[in-house]
Formats: C-alpha cells, structure tokens, sequence
C-alpha cells in the first residue's frame, strides 16, 4: 500500500513540476499584454497559487475520512448542479468564444463549475454505488436512477459547449457503474443511444464536424481546421530523441496556439524530445496503476468506487490530451492533468489526488503473504 | 459481488485505461523518431528563412575623388493582394500619384491571383508594384497607407473587420530592399562611365559600369535566420549571417574638371559647326592616361532609355573613319625614320595634281616644290604620298602598325573596335599613294590620338589608361593599374624631327594657326576627311586636329573630330579652334608651366583668363 501512495504522490510531483518548467518556457515568449511584463511569469505565478490552494485542497482531502464526505455528496452534487446553470445567469456566467463555461463572481477568480461538478458527480456515485450495492444489478437502482442523475450533469455540460468533458464525465460515469455491479445489457444500449446522439450533434455542428474532417485528413486542411493539430505534430516530431532544449522550442513562437494549456504536451516534445514524452506517459500509467491499486484496497465500496472513478477520470483526460496533441484523437481542448496551464482543474486534479490518499489512508492493509508486492499482481489478475 | 469479480472489472479497468495511452507511447515513437527528419523539414519551413544580402554597387571616382556614379538605397513597393480586398481600389487611387503609375492599371495589379505552388493553388501574395523607389516616396506610401480609408468608424467593426483594416494600412504594401544608380554628373562623362540595368543588380549594361561589372556589383552575402509566427526574427537562432562585399569603387584616370571643360568646349564647337557628332580625347601621352574623353551628342546614364541608340554610342572608341590628314604623321615617321627623307628632303607636289596609277591626287592648294617639313605644314597628299612611295609598301604596313593602327588598343571599355588595315597584299596600286595621307583606311579617333601621342612620348607608344585603381569601400587599393608601354614606334633623332615639323602647323605658315596657344608651343596636325558612301567620295567632311603641348615637353594630347562639320571642313577651321580653347582651359586648370616666355609682366600673365588667349596671335 506504501509504495502504491508513494509512487501516485511521485509521479503527481513530477508532473506538477514538469508543468511548471514547460509552462515558464513555453509562455515566456508570449506577447506582453496591457499589463507591462513577463506573461510567462505572470502565468506562472498564477498558476503556483493555484497549485498552493490545491496542496491545501490535496492535504486537507487526505488528512480527511473520505467517509466522512458520504452522506453530503448528494448536497455537493445539487450545488454544483446549481453552479452549472449559473454559467446561463446574466452578470455571473461568463462567455468565451461562444462557450458559456465560466462563472465570475467579483473579487474571485474565474471558476469552471464543470470541474466541481465532475468530482462531485464521482463522489455521488460512490456513495450512492455504495449505498444500493445490492440492487445495483437491478433496472430501476442499477441504471434509471443513477443514469437519469448523471444524464441531467453531462446534458449541463454538454450545452455549455464542453463537449469533451461531457464525454468524458459519460465514459467515466459508466465505468463506475459497471464497477458498482450494473449489468452491462443496461449500460451499453443508453451508451449506444449516447452515442447516435453524439454523432447527430456532431453533424449539425459545423465547427465540429470540420475538426473531424480536419483529424482524418490533416494533410489537406493544416492551414484551416487541422492547422492546430499538425502544427502540434510539427512541433512533436522535431523534437526528435532529446528535443532541442529546454526554451528552443519554435513551435510556441505563434504557430501551434494554445501551446501553454491544452497543447504544452507538443511543446514538451519538441524541447525535451521522446525521453520525456514517454516519461509523461509512463507517469500516468503508473498513475493510473496505483490509482487503481488503492481502489482495490480500499476498505469499503465507496472507496472502491470513488478511487476508480478518480482515476479513470485522470487517466482517461490525460490519454484525450495527448491523443488530441498527438493528432490520434480529432481536437477537442482538455487538459492534461497537472501539467496545462489552467487553476480549477489542476485545484480539482489536486483535490481529487487527495482524496485517493485519503482512500488510501483508510485502505485495509492487505494481508502479508510474501515480500515481493510485484507477486500480489497475477492474484489481482486471475483471481 | 464478488471481490473476485471486482478485481477482475478493475484490471479490466486498468487494461482499458493503460492499453490506449501504451498505444500512444507508440504513437509517440513514431511521430518523435521514425517521421522525425519529416517534421523537423516542416518545422524549418515554419521559422528557417535565408535572405539574400544585397551587396551596394561600388562607385565610379575620378583621379581627384569626385563622385561620377554611385548608389544610394531605394525601395521595391510590393502588395499583398489578400490583405487589400475590397479596398483595392482605394489602395489604387492613394499609391498610383506616388508611384507615378496608372491608376486602372494598378488597380489591375492589385487583383489577387492564382499561382500554383508544389502542385497546390494559392492566392499570391506578393506583387512587386515598383521598383527603384526613393526611400521618401516610399515613406509617404507608408503614410497614405495608414491614413487609408479615412471615412470607416472603427468602433461600429466587428473585432474580425478590424483586424483586416489595421493589416490593410500596416501590412498590405510592403517594400523590399533596392539601390538606385545615381549619375550625380548627370550627362558628365557619360559615355565612359556607361549605365546599368534598371534590374535588382544594377547589371552594368555599357562603359565602365559594363567593363568593371564584376568588380562594382560586390559579393552577396546571405543570412539564415528564424523568424517567429507573426514574421520577426529571431536573433537568438541567426545560423549564418554572411555580410555582403560591397562592390569595388573605381577610380578613373578622368578628371572632372577637365572633363568639363572638354564637354563645355565640345558643345560651344557644336554649336558653331552643328556636325552630326564631335569627340574630343585629352590623354597625359607620358603615361598613356586618359583625362577627358568626350563624345557629343551624349545622354544622361541616369535615363539611358530617354536617348537614342546613336546618342549612347562611344564613337571615340567604336567608330571608323579614313583619318585624313593626320595620318601622315606615320608615313612621315616612317621615312625619317627609315633614314629615307631628311626633314629638309625636297618634294616636288606637282602644283596640286599628281598623275598615279591611272588616278590623279589633289592637294587642297597648289604647292610647288616643298621640303619634307613643309609638306607636314601645309599638308600636302601629294608630298605625303611620295614619301610613301619612296618608303615602300612593306615599310609603311610595318609602321601603321607599328603607331598601333588595324588592333584594338587595349582601352578596358567595351565596344573598342580595331579599324581596318588591309594587308599588303590586298593592296591596289594606288594604296600606297593614298594611305600615306589617311585614305583607304579606317581608324578610331583613339588610335590616332594614341598614335600623336607616341610622338609627344619619345615615340613611345602608350596603352591608353582609363581606370587608376580599384579602391575598397574604405578606400584601401585594391588594385594599382600602371602605364603600359606597347612599343617604340621610332627613334629619338626621327621623333624630334617629327615634333619639330609638327610645331609649324599651328602657325601663320601652317594649316591650323587657330590651334596655337598664347603660353605654349603647340605641335599638331590637322586632317580633313572626305567620308565616302558606297565608294563614292561624297562632300562630306571628317576634320579633325590632334595636337600636343606644351611641344618639347609634352603635357596633354588633345584630339578634337568632327563629323561633318556644315559651314567649313577644314580641320584648322573647324576642330583646330576647339582645340584651342580647351587648350587654354586644360593648360590654366592644370597649372602647367608656360614654355613661351612673353614678355609682358609676369603678373598680367598670372592674370591672364583662360579663354581669352586668342590675342597670342
């Protein structure tokens, strides 16, 4: 269980550190704006005093009973529902390019409730997983109720133009119930639904639909629609092994946009090459390994359920990220955990880290059969 | 459930969420490595950018250092058609006064159009509107091209609109790098310095600026360097940055104010005679340099294009024409020198008809019985062709090319032609009466002057010198042209003779007593050349007089031709002033020292103006 919380905390370390770094280098460069001075290190200050609020969020989290949180997901979930229609409000919500996704509230920051909206619906799961364990088999508790709550949140996010989280918020969502022992012959056809859905949006999106056209053809549209992504690819691809050093990117000079959130990754790759690349790939699946490792131990369901759905949400985010920058995915802007440049999610990434420690924490110490932990693994497959 | 199923829906789980971003590891070695040389060539394509470095065309001095050509920076005005779109035409009416164009038809220019690029269709972006602009045209372009579209309120545009207006004023018309030639002697020398091609180069199309192209255009130099997405450098990442060699200057044997003398002088002559052309060459014979060489009429290298064909022609180097008169020096030369005649030789000249090979000569006066001497004086063609006769066929082929006649004289411009000198063999009878007194060969008025000047040098002659050295923009030489001597055309005792004989022509008793100056003695010979048109000699005069002073110690040889002089065509009437007054000027200029000692005081002589010597007389 040790190695497990220490590995999550390394690799989340590194990560949050190699953000920084390539958050400073990549935004250096960026055009001054009103405010006379550096916007790299602005951005930087700014997103360190969301890492500190998250570190505060991360420790309070895991010095916490996570079973503590059981009885007021269902009040946490209705605020952040709450929250999510705010982003219609007048004077609260706030629109960027045609995306009601922000509330602004003066004196604070701006904040993204879907991020809240995310862990709460996972934290809703798990208690409510938790707590019809028993008739989770079962049409009406199985999949009704609980599909009917997550379908009014994704819809939320969905029409605020978050298409990507929404997926995303889905899949996970219907991880956790198969987990929590929903049948899959309940799941795949609202899945499938979903789905058709999806696909019928998507061709009555006209913006979405050339993103798609620009991902199966980004030869013929890298000036228009696919412009982002190959030049992501551009700068990927020149990185070559070691990349050309940290701060030579040229590809951050104004030709991949948004290179210091959603699309650092091809930064990454261009200044320090294939070495790191692959080592942030590595890092999150270990990520992902010890995140499930601790849901597996987890002394109670919630846990379980909680600790899963936690790290298929970062598991899953990180491989959209990087199969978007890495043109494998059609583009759709999301974060890669820890390392993209934006407060609410890295403050939610943290907050959920915290969590899973708290899970952690709490876990049932498994029963000590051998020394080497490498030999508990085939038990965990096979069994 | 089960934990047995948990565990199993959690490695599932795992599998699920671990195989994809696995395959994107993959991926990544891929992209990273395997297509790597790829990318990195698009990525070069994004930043990397190689300039030419345009190197500045040297200059074109004179012996003193005065500025005779040189080039100052301009600009080439270029649109990008994409940015302009609807304000075309408003773009149009704003730059067509500035740049001096049409207005239709640049709005015709400034229509985007296709271009086919590696097999794919884009619009242009790039149309050059003009080149050679002034850098002040090209700052008011700029300012009429911020202030464009006046009446807009930018507050009512949409943010998109906006950003295509500021592109419109700030980005639309650009400009690149140009140097215009500049000729601050306007038509001053015009023919030897030539002009240049009105292309990026500056390509030197005639004179000088033809001859020495190679050395005036420079070495380009070239940077690579990046630049970032809105087209600024990146300094940072500047690989190579090869300074371009400014041209070479060259510094010519001319001299401006003899130059300017001689064209002054030239054109008052004009005037006077209205011929077709008149050119006048002043050469230092000791050295062979060349101080003023002028052709009239002449253009002004700044617009070549604005003169006819005939006016660019250097006709001093590249026009024939039988000399006349003045070619008598060689036989006259040869005969003294072959110890054949004596100056006080004496020659029957047959009262001004002589009876040869079927053929009579004339003299242009009656003469009777003249010494060798006198025959040069008086310039009789029968005296002179009886000397031929006595020298001999052979002999006289030998010393027309000895004094350098039938080749080229080595002058570096371009179009020098070598005149025609028939071998002996292609002879007539008659050739060798005719010959000896400029008939039935064809010269340039440099061979001749070249030829008078071997015998103002000792009988040295000369390679006629243009060029000084080639100067470093710094001023460091880089090349030091010295005098060529070609060959001794004859020997002392023959050349002192020749000089002595030479000396009577311009005076009382000679045929161009107008040549004569008031401070120095004058040795000269006048020519006067029936032109010939298909055969026939017509009543059309080529005159000529080349002379050299001071006569014992000779300091310039100025030759003065006409063609076609209307009112006289004597050479003594017509070239022999002309020479005078550039003479007088040329010798007060110079500050040479007087070898006729007069005897009014010396301060009136200090005193004395130039152009008012005519009272020597």
């Amino acid at each position: 269980m040790k190695w497990a919380t220490t590995i999550l905390i390394c690799c989340v370390a590194v990560l949050i550190g190699l953000g920084l770094v390539m958050l400073y280098s990549s935004s250096m460069n960026m055009e001054t704006g009103a405010n006379q001075g550096s916007v790299g290190a602005h951005l930087l200050l700014s997103q360190l005093c969301w890492c500190l609020f998250g570190l505060i969020g991360c420790v309070a989290a895991a010095s916490t009973d996570y079973r503590k949180f059981k009885s007021a997901t269902p009040w946490l979930l209705g605020f952040s529902v709450l929250l999510l229609s705010l982003v219609w409000a007048p004077k609260i919500g706030i629109m960027r390019n045609g995306a009601h996704r922000w509330i602004g509230l003066p004196g604070l920051p701006h904040f993204q409730p879907s991020e809240l909206a995310r862990l709460a619906l996972i934290l809703f799961l798990g208690s409510y997983a938790e707590r019809f364990q028993r008739q989770m088999a079962g049409v009406k508790r199985g999949i009704l109720i609980p599909a009917s709550i997550i379908a009014v949140v994704v819809a939320l996010i969905f029409f605020e133009q978050d298409w990507g989280c929404a997926i995303l918020l889905a899949a996970v969502c219907g991880a956790m119930l198969i987990l929590a022992g929903a049948r899959l012959r309940f799941i795949v056809p609202p899945a499938l639904l979903l789905a058709g859905g999806l696909t019928y949006f998507l061709l009555h999106n006209p913006v979405r639909l050339r993103r798609i056209l620009a991902w199966l053809h980004p030869e013929l549209s890298k000036d228009g629609a696919g412009y982002q992504a190959y030049q992501a690819m551009i700068a990927l691809g020149s990185g070559g092994w070691t990349g050309l050093g940290l701060g030579n990117g040229r590809q951050k000079l104004g030709f991949v946009p948004e290179h210091h959130t959603d699309f650092i990754f091809s930064i990454i790759g261009e200044e320090l090459g294939l070495v790191a690349t692959l080592a942030v790939v590595v890092l999150f699946i270990a990520l992902v390994v010890c995140g499930l490792y601790i849901a597996r131990r987890s002394s109670d369901t919630f846990g379980l359920i909680l600790g899963a759905g936690i790290t298929s949400m970062i598991g899953l985010q990180a491989f959209i990220n990087i199969g978007v920058v890495t043109s494998v995915l059609p583009n759709k802007g999301m974060p890669l955990p820890f390392i993209s440049y934006g407060g609410s999610n890295l403050l939610l990434m943290l907050v959920s880290v915290g969590l899973l420690l708290s899970v952690s924490r709490f876990a049932a110490e498994p029963v000590k059969q051998r020394n080497n932990p490498f030999e508990a693994m085939p038990e965990l497959s096979h069994a | 459930m089960t934990v047995a199923t948990q565990n199993r829906k959690l490695s599932w789980l795992a599998f699920v969420l671990g195989l994809p971003l696995a395959g994107l590891g993959y991926r990544l070695v891929d992209l990273q490595v395997a297509r790597h040389d790829e990318f990195q060539a698009l990525a070069d394509r994004n930043t990397v950018r190689t300039f030419q470095r345009e190197p500045v065309r040297g200059q074109i001095l004179d012996c003193r250092g005065i500025l005779l050509a040189t080039s100052q920076p301009a600009k080439v005005v270029c649109a990008d058609p994409t940015l302009l779109g609807d304000y075309r035409l408003d773009a149009a009416r704003a730059l067509a006064p500035l740049l001096g164009v049409d207005e239709a038809l640049l709005a015709d220019r400034l229509l985007p159009r296709l271009i086919v690029d590696n097999g794919k269709t884009n619009n242009s972006q790039y149309v050059a509107l003009k080149r050679k602009v002034p850098v002040e045209t090209w700052e008011k372009i700029k300012a009429a091209m911020a202030h464009l579209c006046p009446g807009i309120d930018e507050k009512k545009l949409s943010k998109r609109q906006r950003t295509s207006l500021s592109y419109l004023r700030t980005k639309a018309i650009f400009a690149d790098e140009d140097q215009i030639r500049v000729y601050p002697g306007q038509r001053l020398a015009s023919h030897v310095l030539g002009y240049v091609a009105n292309d990026e180069e500056l390509t030197g199309l005639n004179g000088i600026e033809l001859a020495f192209n190679t050395n005036l255009c420079g070495v380009r130099g070239w940077r690579k360097t990046e630049m970032d997405g809105r087209h600024r450098e990146l300094v940072k990442y500047r690989d190579e940055d090869v300074a371009p060699r400014d041209g070479l200057n060259v510094v010519l044997t001319l001299d401006a104010g003899l130059q300017n003398i001689v064209e002054s002088e030239l054109a008052a002559g004009m005037e006077k005679h209205s011929p077709i052309s008149a050119s006048c060459i002043m050469i230092r014979p000791r050295t062979g340099e060349i101080l003023a060489m002028a052709t009239l009429p002449n253009y002004d290298p700044n617009h070549p294009g604005a003169f006819p064909m005939e006016a660019l022609r250097n006709r001093v180097i590249a026009d024939i024409a039988e000399p006349g008169s003045t070619f008598k020096i060689v036989v006259v030369s040869g005969g003294l020198n072959e110890r054949l005649v004596t100056l006080n030789d004496v020659f029957d000249c047959e009262h001004g008809q002589f009876f040869y090979a079927n053929n009579t000569l004339h003299d242009h006066e009656s003469f009777g019985l003249l010494t060798v001497e006198g025959i040069i004086t008086k310039s009789s063609n029968i005296g002179a062709a009886k000397i031929g006769i006595r020298l001999g066929e052979e002999k006289l082929w030998e010393y027309i090319h000895r004094f350098g006649f039938g080749e080229r004289t080595g002058l570096p411009l371009p179009g020098e032609v070598a005149g025609i000198v028939h071998p002996v063999r292609q002879w007539s009878k008659l050739s060798i009466a005719r010959i000896p007194m400029g008939q039935g060969v064809a010269v340039t008025p440099l061979q001749m002057a070249m030829a008078m000047c071997a015998i103002a040098n000792d009988g040295v002659l000369m390679r006629p010198m243009v060029v000084s050295r080639l100067e470093d923009p710094s001023g460091r030489v880089i090349a030091h042209y010295e005098p060529q001597p070609v060959r001794c055309v004859a020997g002392p005792q023959t050349i002192s003779n020749m000089v002595r004989a030479l000396k009577t022509v311009a005076t009382r008793e000679g045929t161009a007593v107008q040549a004569g100056l008031e401070h120095y003695t004058v040795a000269g010979k006048t020519g006067t050349a029936e032109k010939s048109e298909n055969g026939h000699y017509v009543e059309k005069f080529f005159s000529s007089f080349i002379g050299f002073f001071p006569a014992d110690h000779p300091e310039l040889c100025i030759s003065v031709v006409m063609d076609e002089p209307r009112d006289s065509h004597y050479g003594g009437l017509t070239a022999a002033p002309v020479f005078h007054a550039i003479g007088e000027r040329a010798a007060n200029y110079l500050n040479l020292k007087p070898d006729i000692d007069l005897e009014p005081p010396v301060n009136q002589t200090l005193t004395a103006d130039g152009g008012g010597g005519s009272s020597g007389r």
